[in-house]
């Protein structure tokens, strides 16, 4: 069996469902997949309340680009930044004709709250988070009649004489590969944090979009900025990673609490600098051996001048209650003694390049949202995350609708077959017993804590160079990899890891090699061996037909 | 207190039966993990996986924040959310997926987009 759609949309969380969307309103046939249940997984479905427009009196979209380049230190592409500026008022103004709750005034103007990074108020707040955005946008995809298949993983973007002719899926309610006969496929599969083991974003956050599009040829970008951010859970295990908003936990406005180092001294947060600032003060306080035993900090709410009664309140709205019951059976009152907190890889900066319709360097496969690079530089303020899934999602959406239109002739079904019956045979492999076999899982932990050793917060030329060898020995080993069940089985998910893991190897290796190729320190991307800002910024760029090696690119 | 003709006191393990269904195995199937303090219900289904048995199926994805209902589960006959719930060592659990749902296999049931 072979499915037929016009286009194919990788991914449900916000970019996805507003490509979908702008896609279906041309009247094409669009099928959505995603590898978890659209609307509920995905980061968009996680987001924090803002959203960036410039809406408010002495906004600009101008204005709203220069925060975002500046704030970005000047690595953003000029002509992505631009586009997210430009198209941010209309993009919330969709969103609220589809009755998104954003909150207002009494004049029933939207209200605009300031956020880090901004010379004006300019982040929406929308009522309920990514996850009610994502409720609203779920159901406009079942009234514009968009395909939407859950638990749908994508293994390959097929190419037919150069161009996207459909793709191979593994769906994981029946175990089967499905061949998908597509003119567009769009990326929207979101970032690759799971690729460090000290991370904020979800398990399924693998970064497949960037290896689906470098091995159909895709030109990469920026792979090495990664956005940490400041303050995630570092204890209980159970709670690692959850995310403590430091723009409310540590403004003066909002709960007015401290970030101390281990000898109690608290760090000047006065007025509250951006991620990647704040990142590389708790970073001087490590240098300095300041570090709590877990290796962060403390963030402490005791000396916090708020009532009792006020703190639990905002607590309950900004906490995950799992983290709160969880200290809680710990006997440690959050109120009354500091907790643990670090810096995590939050999301991802750089991806796939894209131009300002979100079109790749291959014909018919687009990519939009965090999969994409580099709208933001080597930093993204609060807020231009949800804006950047509106507005791109949107533009690749219409820009796969102009690509199709002139109604190509449907071809290469016998190559999306074929590739099928590939994967087929390649999973087969994972079946054989093998002695010393390695489950994929064990392989995923191996990589993260590598990675975030090597890889994360501070790099070296000669760390990095390490991690490319543990990758060479790894991927080596891959033929030990092992599965117990293979396809046809419902719900196959170390199979899916173990496509997975092929994956993050690959990619996780191209993030080390841009990471060598920039020698200098900017925004996240912090080189001990490099600790200043090279004068001219520039990109660097990785794609198949170089071979892996990375080339800069000046911004234009 | 540590007599060794003494039975060991379990007090660090977590014995949780899951309901299997729909692929592999079918009725309940107890494992036996190790921790050092409370865990999710969550952390301890990968325990599972990851220790005892990976044809175990649930959903690795949640939210962490009870709001997705991806991991919603029955624990011990109240409908939870897998990422919320904490275990306690050298307590006993069940586990199976909720009830009205069609279930995929084991813990993991469809879910309505949205």
């Amino acid at each position: 069996m072979i499915l037929e759609t016009d286009l194919l949309v990788l991914g449900g969380g916000g970019t996805g469902a507003r490509a979908a969307l702008a896609a279906a309103e041309e009247g094409l046939a669009v099928t959505l997949v995603s590898k978890n249940p659209p609307g509920r997984s995905g980061s968009t479905a996680l987001a924090f309340e803002t959203m960036q427009a410039a809406l408010g009196p002495g906004d600009s979209p101008e204005l709203h680009c220069h925060d975002t380049f500046t704030c970005g230190r000047s690595l953003s592409y000029p002509h992505l930044a631009r586009a997210l500026a430009g198209d941010a008022p209309g993009r919330v103004k969709d969103l609220a004709d589809l009755g998104v709750d954003f909150k207002r005034d009494l004049y029933g103007r939207i209200t605009l709250i300031h956020e880090p990074g901004q010379t004006v108020s300019r982040s929406c707040f929308i009522n309920g988070g990514g996850s009610q955005l994502m409720k609203v946008l779920v159901r406009a995809l079942s009234r514009a009649g968009v395909e939407v298949l859950p638990d749908v993983a994508c293994l390959e973007v097929v190419l037919w004489d150069g161009s996207v002719a459909g793709a191979v899926l593994l769906d994981l309610a029946s175990g089967n590969v499905l061949p998908v006969k597509a003119g567009a496929v769009i990326l929207a599969t979101g970032g690759y944090g799971q690729l460090w083991s000290m991370t904020d974003t979800a398990v399924d956050t693998t970064g497949d979009g960037v290896a689906l599009a470098y091995r159909a040829g895709a030109t990469l970008t920026d792979l090495e900025m990664v956005l940490f951010y400041p303050t995630a859970v570092v204890h209980p295990h159970s709670c690692k990673g959850m995310l403590i908003p430091y723009e409310v936990f540590l403004d003066p406005a909002g709960l007015a609490g401290r970030l101390l180092n281990s000898d109690g001294t608290p760090l000047d947060t006065s007025p509250l600098p951006t991620r990647d600032t704040l990142v590389s003060m708790m970073m001087a306080q490590f240098h300095q051996e300041k570090a709590t035993p877990n290796g962060g900090l403390w963030l402490d709410l005791a000396s916090s001048p708020l009532t009792h009664g006020r703190k639990q309140e905002l607590m309950a709205q900004h906490l995950p209650r799992a983290y709160i019951r969880h200290l809680g059976a710990l006997g440690v009152d959050i109120l009354e003694s500091p907790v643990e907190v670090s810096p995590m890889v939050h999301y991802s900066l750089g991806g796939v390049l894209i131009d300002e319709n979100g079109l790749t360097t291959v014909p018919g496969l687009f990519a939009a949202g965090e999969v994409a690079g580099n709208v933001h530089g080597a930093n993204r303020l609060s807020g231009n995350a949800l804006t950047e899934t509106q507005v791109f999602g949107y533009r690749a959406g219409k820009a796969a609708s102009s690509y199709l239109k002139p109604l190509r002739a449907a071809t290469g079904e016998d190559m999306v077959v074929r590739a099928a019956r590939g994967w087929r045979e390649r999973t087969l492999g994972l079946l054989a017993p093998k002695s010393g076999q390695l489950r994929p899982h064990e392989i995923k932990a191996a990589l993260k804590a590598e990675a975030w050793k090597h890889l994360g917060l501070e790099r070296n030329d000669g760390g990095m160079r390490a991690f490319l060898d543990f990758l060479e020995d790894a991927s080596g080993n891959l033929g030990l990899m092992g599965v117990l069940e293979g396809l046809d089985t419902p719900y196959p998910y170390p199979l899916l890891e173990a496509l997975e893991v092929s994956m993050m190897l690959e990619t996780s290796r191209l993030v080390a090699l841009s990471a060598i190729a920039r020698e200098e320190t900017r925004g996240h991307h912090f080189r001990s061996d490099y600790p200043d800002a090279l004068e001219e910024p520039s990109h660097t760029q990785v794609s198949p037909q170089g071979e892996g090696s990375v080339i800069r690119r000046a911004v234009l | 207190m540590n007599d060794p003709r003494l039975p060991p006191r379990h007090s660090d393990t977590i014995r949780l039966t899951v309901r299997r269904q729909g692929a592999t195995a079918d009725g309940p199937q107890a494992f036996e993990i190790r921790v050092e303090e409370p865990v999710t219900l969550q952390e301890a289904l990968e325990s599972v996986y990851k220790h005892c048995d990976e044809t175990v199926a649930f959903r690795h994805f949640t939210c962490r924040r009870g709001i997705c209902g991806s991991c919603m589960a029955l624990l011990d006959g109240r409908v939870v959310m897998a990422c919320e719930e904490l275990l306690f060592p050298g307590r006993e659990y069940s586990v199976a997926a909720p009830p009205g749902k069609e279930v995929i296999r084991d813990l993991v049931f469809k879910t309505r987009p949205g």
